[in-house]
């Protein structure tokens, strides 16, 4: 079973390789091992999260493409529906069938027919509308919702720690 | 952790050294020093942590020589199945607080020792499947490791089993039976290894790769929770119930019973896909886009791919693995059990089929209802052919009464029978005269003795015939109370006589009925009276008249028959005169006519019997 998601994985690192997205690079961690995946994304312009390039790491299970991938954020980043420890937490990257809890339609979880490059995209524009139905940074969700200003300040301020700039003095 | 454990190895050489080098200066002499050092406490717990060191030191130099660099999955499994191993050795311990002592605890260091490198092996193999980059020196060093385990293995197993026989039982069956797991662990990994490597060298992916690894899983964890089983009873039986080995027994089944699981159901899934999607051919992959969407590959005719109800298609091994979790359309998510709906669909028209048949058989069950309905038919037929039953009977009884025909004294009662159907017309019990003759007997006298008093009020031949019926009473009687023909053919002619009777009666009642319509005139009361003064008169002259004709054809019947049915027949005779005397009547020409058409009839009837 690994054997197929070898080949998807290099399959599909070809393409990440030969027609990069914009503003998103993926590739594996070492070539012995195409199973763990590092990818920078940057943040989408027009948001508070713009300029900001900001590291994840992509675990994928031996059976992929049938079961989804882990996707966590390895430098801090403060967002509703991000966990504390950086995990993802998006419908693309749930398991396929329906959800326990009900917030997600079964057409937005997980499918072989998705990739990486999906996968990345999805996140890009998790970034910029976040889910506040369903946080997983509560204090994120709240914040977001109800003082924005508050929100996009740390924001900003993560933005400048993942680029090493000093923080704002304003 | 490596800095730490470089502390810790580096204090336990310092103590070690130290502990020593105290010995010999105490006692300045080797044996004295050894004897000093055994019989210390704690001297003698500085020397085992060294060994535990010596231990852990050599276990890294074989795990880098054989392994290399560990990855990170990999240190984590280790770490992990380490602290449950020690936990479980504990537990051993307290099992065997009997047989505690320095080899014991040697021993299972020496078992945890060949455990983890089984392990690292395991995990190393399932890694072989994600790397790429498979070099020479992994084959070599995975050989290696593998026959030195299974060596190793073997002979501990072997060393047991010896043991056991010729010690009896003991300690030695624990470790017996943990190196038979790790011989079925290393057989698990032989395994795995081997199909790996043709794959590896297999240009093409190889689809039965995860059904054989399926089952060898199967097969593994098997025979391992067998060997539990038996593990446990043997404990039983020797020693008690080992606590130790409760959780690795629990994971055995727990790994058989997902491996059965995912058998079933790669199974289901593998028979589904052969039985309901068809194989896309050459053509159909040259029209389309031949990239399976699941592996990004592109797909050829070897391959076999499958077209799912809505019309996408993908390798039937991507399908197979897909339809094992999901049974859902990978593209689409269309419910792949609406083609299972679809062969309902299919089995609903079969069930129409069936419908239709039994439509026919309900067809046939109304051919089959035609029995029941003819007989209906045949009781509705039945019910009309009981009328013609009845007719059949009339015509019956129409040929009895022509019966009396052959009789030659009959023939001049032959009209009789023209007379009798309006007789019966008129009297509603036909039945009666024709069923009983012998009790019409009793009957007999009442009706003539009114009417023979009404004759003779109105003729005077009436009284000849009350004597001749008196003089016969005695000898017609007699011949009338046997049972011989002569007495039947009395009976017959005294019936005879009693229709006559009946008809003349019936006759003076049509009279009665035409007088009373002329009574209620106020008018015409004189004229009725005059009329019936002459009227009789008149019917004396018609009477007088036809006494001629019947008394000329009375010699005929004298010659014919005998003197007795003679004297008979005048007497019938004159009731039919003085019966047709009234109907006579000038002023009554119906009735004339009818008693024509009776003259006529009698005539015909005469003429035919002639």
């Amino acid at each position: 079973m690994a054997g197929y998601a070898l080949k998807r994985l290099m399959t599909e690192y070809k393409e990440l390789t030969t027609r990069p997205p914009e503003g998103i690079i993926a590739a594996p961690i070492d070539e012995d091992n195409f199973f763990e995946w590092e990818c920078l994304i940057t943040g989408p312009e027009e948001t508070c999260f713009a300029n900001g390039v900001f590291p994840a790491r992509i675990t994928f299970p031996q059976d992929y493409p049938l079961s989804p991938p882990k996707m966590r954020f390895t430098c801090g980043i403060f967002h509703p529906n991000i966990y504390a420890d950086g995990r993802v937490c998006i419908s693309i990257l749930h398991a396929p069938g329906d959800d326990p809890t009900g917030y997600e339609l079964s057409n937005e979880r997980w499918s072989p027919v998705q990739s990486i490059e999906k996968i990345l995209l999805s996140v890009v524009s998790m970034l910029a509308e976040p889910n506040d139905e369903s946080p997983a940074n509560v204090s994120a969700a709240k914040m977001w919702r109800e003082d924005r200003a508050q929100f996009e300040k740390i924001a900003d301020s993560l933005v400048r720690k993942t680029l090493c700039l000093p923080a704002s003095e304003v | 952790m490596r800095v730490s454990a470089g502390l810790m190895i580096g204090g336990s050489c310092v103590a070690t050294a130290a502990t020593i080098l105290n010995a010999f200066l105490i006692n300045k002499q080797f044996y004295p020093s050894i004897v000093y050092l055994s019989k210390s406490n704690a001297s003698m717990a500085v020397i085992y942590v060294q060994g535990i060191v010596l231990v852990y030191l050599m276990f890294q130099l074989l795990k880098s020589i054989l392994f290399g660099d560990l990855r990170a999955a990999e240190a984590e499994h280790l770490s992990e199945r380490t602290w449950h191993a020690v936990l479980e050795t504990c537990l051993a311990f307290t099992v065997f607080r009997d047989d505690f002592s320095a080899i014991f605890v040697m021993q299972f260091i020496g078992l945890l020792f060949i455990k983890c490198f089984h392990w690292l092996a395991d995990d190393r193999v399932d890694m072989m499947e994600r790397s790429p980059v498979i070099t020479l020196r992994f084959h070599l060093r995975m050989m290696t490791v593998l026959a030195a385990l299974g060596f190793a293995d073997s002979y501990f197993v072997s060393s047991a089993y010896f043991t056991t026989i010729t010690r009896g039982a003991s300690a030695q069956i624990v470790f017996g039976f943990e190196y038979a797991i790790l011989l079925a662990l290393v057989l698990h990994v032989t395994i795995k290894y081997l199909l790996h490597m043709h794959d590896l060298r297999n240009p093409q992916s190889w689809d039965n790769k995860a059904v054989y690894l399926l089952y060898a899983e199967l097969f593994i964890n098997l025979i391992r929770c067998l060997l539990y089983g038996f593990f446990a009873v043997v404990m039983l039986r020797v020693h008690t119930f080992p606590l130790f080995s409760v959780r690795p027994f629990y994971q055995s089944v727990r790994a058989l019973h997902k491996a059965f699981l995912d058998v079933i159901l790669s199974r289901r899934a593998i028979n589904a896909m052969n039985s309901q999607f068809p194989v896309v051919s050459a053509e159909d992959l040259a029209a389309m886009d031949a990239t399976c969407i699941i592996c990004r590959e592109e797909m050829t005719v070897d391959a076999s791919p499958k077209r799912l109800p809505c019309s996408h298609v993908f390798h039937a091994h991507c399908l197979r693995s897909w339809f094992q979790r999901q049974q859902t359309c990978p593209t689409c998510r269309t419910d792949i059990w609406q083609g299972r709906n679809g062969a309902a669909a299919g089995g609903n028209a079969a069930d129409a089929a069936a419908n239709v048949a039994d439509a026919n058989v309900a067809g046939a069950q109304i051919g089959a209802g035609m029995p029941p309905f003819l007989p209906f038919l045949g009781h509705q037929f039945g019910f009309p052919q009981q009328p013609a039953g009845a007719g059949g009977a009339q015509p019956g009884a129409a040929q009895a009464g022509g019966q009396p025909g052959p009789f030659p004294h009959q023939i001049f009662y032959a009209p009789a029978p023209a007379n009798r159907p309006e007789f019966m017309n008129l009297i509603p019990p036909p039945p009666l005269p024709m069923a009983g003759p012998p009790g019409m007997f009793p009957m007999m006298p009442p009706p003539p003795l009114p009417q023979v008093n009404t004759t003779q009020g109105t003729s005077s031949e009436t009284p000849p015939v009350n004597p001749s019926y008196s003089q016969l009473s005695t000898e017609e009687l007699r011949r009338m109370e046997g049972e011989s023909r002569e007495a039947l053919l009395a009976r017959l002619q005294a019936m005879d006589n009693i229709m006559v009777l009946l008809e003349s009666a019936q006759m003076q009642m049509i009279q009665l009925a035409t007088v009373t319509p002329i009574r209620p005139r106020p008018v015409v009361p004189s004229d009725e009276s005059e009329q019936e003064a002459p009227g009789p008169s008149t019917d004396q002259v018609t009477s007088e008249e036809q006494e001629i004709p019947a008394t000329s054809s009375a010699p005929s019947i004298f010659r014919t028959e005998s003197p007795s049915t003679s004297s008979t027949a005048p007497s019938t005779s004159s009731p039919v005169t003085a019966s047709s005397t009234p109907t006579t009547s000038s002023t009554r020409t119906p009735e004339a006519e009818e008693v024509r058409q009776r003259r006529l009839a009698r005539l015909l009837g005469e003429n035919a019997n002639q």
